[in-house]
């Protein structure tokens, strides 16, 4: 948003978004950060974010969280515009390549949480529609289903099993081929 | 929040489903009734998702020890009984096959004709009764033959499967006789009845041979389902030189609602004759990478290369001029194995006693339209599964002996028959 010159800090200051947490805790992020949520997004298109964003379906632990992410991400996105309109130079790819591999490790740690935590952090996803942060965190569920019983799955999820037996017994049968 | 942790609702549980195989997602719709609900809700856009995941892991060729080629009047000298879990993929999973009767283990054998999208086209005894198979599920329907007396000249064609709903599927027999395609009737496993016959070529314009392989035991060359058509390799019959019947020259698209046949020229360097592309398996035809042209894969002589010809030429007017086919038909890649096996690392360990790669022939074994890969054999190394998307090339697991007949599977396609609890 903000145009280098001489106006650029003012213009940033002004592009300031206050979100406020299901706990009523308020935090302020710029706009591009806060962008990267879709949800959010909309609501600045329309005009409505005066007086801050509330997002009762997200605790403060998790917003922060949440924020922690859009803001590395905030600051990569612009870092590819930025090397996209510059000539591609050798030097300039290599900072891309760094960069990359920094965003990865930040991922991987960020990562890094209770299934709780991820959980709530998917439904945060979701529901802020951040698309990157949505694919983060399922890819991770996806990772740790991947190749385990449906009994394995309740028991690292805490599922309660809601199906009889005969239609256990039903499932299997008509896709055996999967639980063998 | 209450305290005993609601489970992810059912939009973001999509959301892990999209990066998950089939065979996980089934596991997980065997979890609880709110998992399995969601399973069931975005079968369709689990399957549709463009990270394309689901879609694209599929099985590939049913394996079997030994097998006889797609002739009905053949069909009580096979050897093959079809048999439980010889696919080759990274699981094995099991395969229902009709078994024969109890008790009679001499003559109701079942023989392979065909396959497509996960279904066997299956024939047995004298007179042979032609049956469609799903290994995976057990499906099973035998169906009518055909209205006229069936010979040893017909050709059984399956196709359009799972496209009204699971399990359906469309089987078009050609019957062919020494120079011309004598008729052609289509299947419907929907209506349960043959279409009427037709004869695209009463006047026998239409002069062409479509090569058989000389080895015992060896299958026919497989056709190509592509557009509405099936399309063979062939000669011509009117060819009035010296090489005239030998030589492979012309491709022919069978239509399959009206019966209409059309022969297309092959460029002069993919020519061939005919026991180079029926027994060293040298020519085969394949879908662009696009899916919306005919290409023709070749292996080039004395060495592991395979060049990928495409076809661009359009339909000519009326006036009935043959296509330019050095025009027609463009070079588009070419393909080297020996440098994709050799990046594999993995791969060269197994070309044990061989003394070097010139004495290595490729054959090209399948075509699988839906991933595009192509089934490779190599002596020394056995069946590799070519990507030509990706160029990448791998073993195929328990490949290294016997007769395969490659074929493909959507394992997701069981999403859609799911029973919701």
């Amino acid at each position: 948003m903000a145009s280098a010159g001489s106006g650029d800090e003012k213009a940033a200051a002004a592009a300031m978004i206050t979100l406020i947490s299901s706990d009523n805790e308020k935090f302020e992020v710029t706009e591009a950060t806060a962008t990267l949520s879709q949800t959010i997004r909309h609501m600045i298109e329309d005009g409505c974010t005066d007086g801050g964003v509330p997002l009762p379906n997200v605790t403060s632990k998790i917003l922060a969280r949440v924020i922690e992410y859009c803001k590395k991400h905030a600051t990569a996105a612009a870092g590819e515009e930025g090397s996209s309109s510059s000539f591609s130079d050798a030097a300039f790819l290599e900072v891309d390549r760094a960069f990359l591999e920094e965003l990865e490790e930040f991922d991987d740690a960020f990562l890094e949480v209770d299934r709780a935590t991820l959980f709530d952090l998917i439904l945060a996803a979701n529901y802020l529609d951040i698309k990157g942060l949505l694919n983060l965190t399922c890819q991770k569920v996806a990772d740790s289903v991947k190749g385990k019983t449906p009994e394995q799955i309740r028991e690292m999820y805490n599922i309660v099993n809601d199906l009889t037996p005969e239609e256990e017994a039903e499932i299997r049968r008509e896709t055996q081929w999967a639980f063998e | 929040m209450a305290p005993p942790r609601p489970c992810l609702p059912t939009d973001c549980l999509f959301h892990v489903f999209v990066h998950l195989d089939p065979v996980s997602i089934f596991r997980c719709a065997a979890v609880s009734r709110h998992w399995r609900r969601a399973v069931i809700d975005g079968a369709a856009e689990i399957r549709s998702h463009q990270t394309g995941r689901a879609d694209r892991w599929l099985l590939l060729g049913l394996h079997c020890r030994e097998m006889y080629p797609g002739e009905l009047g053949f069909s009580h000298r096979s050897a093959w009984l079809p048999r439980a879990g010889r696919h080759w993929s990274d699981m094995s999973v099991p395969s229902h096959l009709p078994k024969a009767e109890a008790g009679i283990t001499k003559t109701k054998l079942y023989a392979p004709l065909a396959c497509s999208d996960g279904l066997l086209l299956l024939c047995r005894g004298l007179p042979a009764e032609i049956s469609v198979s799903n290994p995976l599920t057990g499906f099973h329907a035998t169906m009518p033959r055909p209205g006229e007396p069936a010979t040893s000249t017909y050709r059984y064609v399956l196709h359009s499967c799972h496209a009204a709903r699971p399990n359906s599927f469309q089987v078009l027999a050609v019957d062919l006789g020494c120079e011309r395609i004598r008729s052609v009737q289509n299947y419907c496993s929907e209506t349960g009845a043959w279409g009427p016959v037709l004869r695209p070529d009463a006047g026998g314009e239409l002069r062409l041979r479509l090569p058989w392989p000389s080895g015992y035991g060896a299958a026919p060359m497989a056709p190509l389902v592509f557009q509405g058509a099936v399309h063979w390799l062939c000669s011509s019959a009117s060819d009035n030189s010296s090489n005239g019947g030998r030589y492979l020259t012309h491709t022919v698209a069978v239509d399959v609602a009206t019966g209409l046949a059309t022969m297309t020229r092959l460029p002069e360097q993919c020519s061939m004759r005919i026991d180079d592309a029926s027994d060293r398996k040298m020519l085969m035809l394949a879908t662009s990478s696009e899916g919306d042209r005919l290409s023709l894969l070749r292996r080039e002589e004395a060495s592991l290369e395979v060049s990928v010809w495409l076809y661009v030429g359009v339909d000519q007017g009326a006036d009935g001029d043959e296509d330019d086919p050095e025009k027609s038909w463009l070079l588009r890649q070419s393909i080297d194995v020996r440098k994709l096996i050799e990046d594999a690392g993995s791969l060269s360990r197994f070309r044990l006693g061989c003394k070097g790669w010139e004495v290595l022939e490729t054959r090209l074994e399948g075509f699988c339209p839906r991933s595009r890969n192509v089934i490779l054999w190599i002596p020394y190394l056995g069946l590799l599964v070519l990507d030509l998307e990706n160029k990448r090339i791998q073993r195929a697991a328990d490949g290294g002996h016997g007769h395969v007949w490659p074929y493909e599977m959507d394992l997701t396609l069981c999403l859609c028959y799911m029973k919701p609890f």
